[in-house]
């Protein structure tokens, strides 16, 4: 997977989509749920439907003239990979966590 | 008279108001359709319908709408470059530490289950439970390339095939 990287935004988004992996979410809701700004919502249901993750549909039940609701959910691969990647990032969490950071030592000399 | 140029303010006001709010419409309407145009031609009729719609359905006034559509301005360029990339095979992982999951899936590998699995045969089912030790001896991938099932065998020699991975993630 190309340049996919596992950061805060997808993260949000794939908590979100995982917290009922067979409900259709539309674009507008997904952004209330993650907090995050429609341009970089877009972006990433755009990759994650590229990769295979999601698969899109219209709302075509709704008996509204104008324009239709697009929904999004998670296919079967999705669900198993976006697990997968909620491990990967929890696990270098806690690496990051139990190893600690390496920390500049201020006030210079020992003597 | 002071009170007479008051009136004509504030009806000059609502007049303002009023051709703002009918033009914000038309306006919204044209900058999505400005996003849209900067996506791959298959995809922007999709896209501009989808976005209408959603732009629609924000509950707030006209500035909440248009720095809606603003973000998505900002970032059209990102839109673009995730529609033009090749539908990718795999969830490549990444640099993993001993800890994740690339490990969890290997040959050989110890598995635990995580959840109850039920296998159901021609005549009958059974039933491990969340716990159950094992050791992978085989691994399926799906048409994506990623990983979907595991054999596992387990320490009286049993094999379970083809457990879908999920019943070993927390």
């Amino acid at each position: 997977m190309e340049g996919l990287r596992l950061t805060t935004p997808l993260l949000k988004l794939l908590h979100v989509l995982l917290a009922d992996p067979t409900a259709n979410y539309w674009g507008f809701e997904i952004m209330k749920a993650t907090g995050l700004a429609s341009g970089t919502v877009y972006p990433l249901l755009a990759r994650l439907e590229g990769m295979g993750w999601l698969e899109s549909g219209w709302d075509d039940e709704q008996d509204i003239s104008g324009p239709r609701r697009r929904y999004y959910r998670l296919t079967g691969d999705g669900v198993a990979s976006a697990r997968i990647a909620l491990a990967e990032a929890n696990s270098k969490k806690r690496l990051a966590t139990s190893t600690g950071r390496l920390r500049p030592a201020f006030g210079g000399n020992h003597r | 008279v002071k009170a007479l140029v008051w009136v004509l303010v504030l009806l000059l006001a609502v007049l303002i108001e009023a051709e703002v709010i009918a033009w914000c419409h038309p306006v919204q309407r044209w900058l999505i359709r400005r996003v849209a145009a900067s996506l791959p031609r298959q995809h922007r009729d999709r896209y501009t319908e989808e976005w209408y719609r959603e732009c629609e359905e924000i509950p707030n006034g006209p500035v909440t709408r248009l720095l809606w559509i603003l973000s998505l301005l900002f970032r059209r360029r990102s839109v673009a470059r995730a529609l033009r990339q090749p539908r990718t095979l795999a969830f490549r992982r990444s640099s993993l530490t001993a800890e994740g999951p690339e490990l969890l899936f290997r040959t050989d590998g110890s598995i635990v289950f995580t959840g109850a699995y039920v296998e159901h045969r021609s005549l009958s089912k059974k039933m491990y439970g969340q716990g159950t030790q094992g050791v992978i001896t085989n691994i399926h991938t799906g048409p994506l390339g990623g990983v979907t099932h595991v054999d596992v065998r387990l320490p009286n020699g049993e094999f379970v095939r083809e457990v879908p991975v999920d019943y070993f993630l927390a």
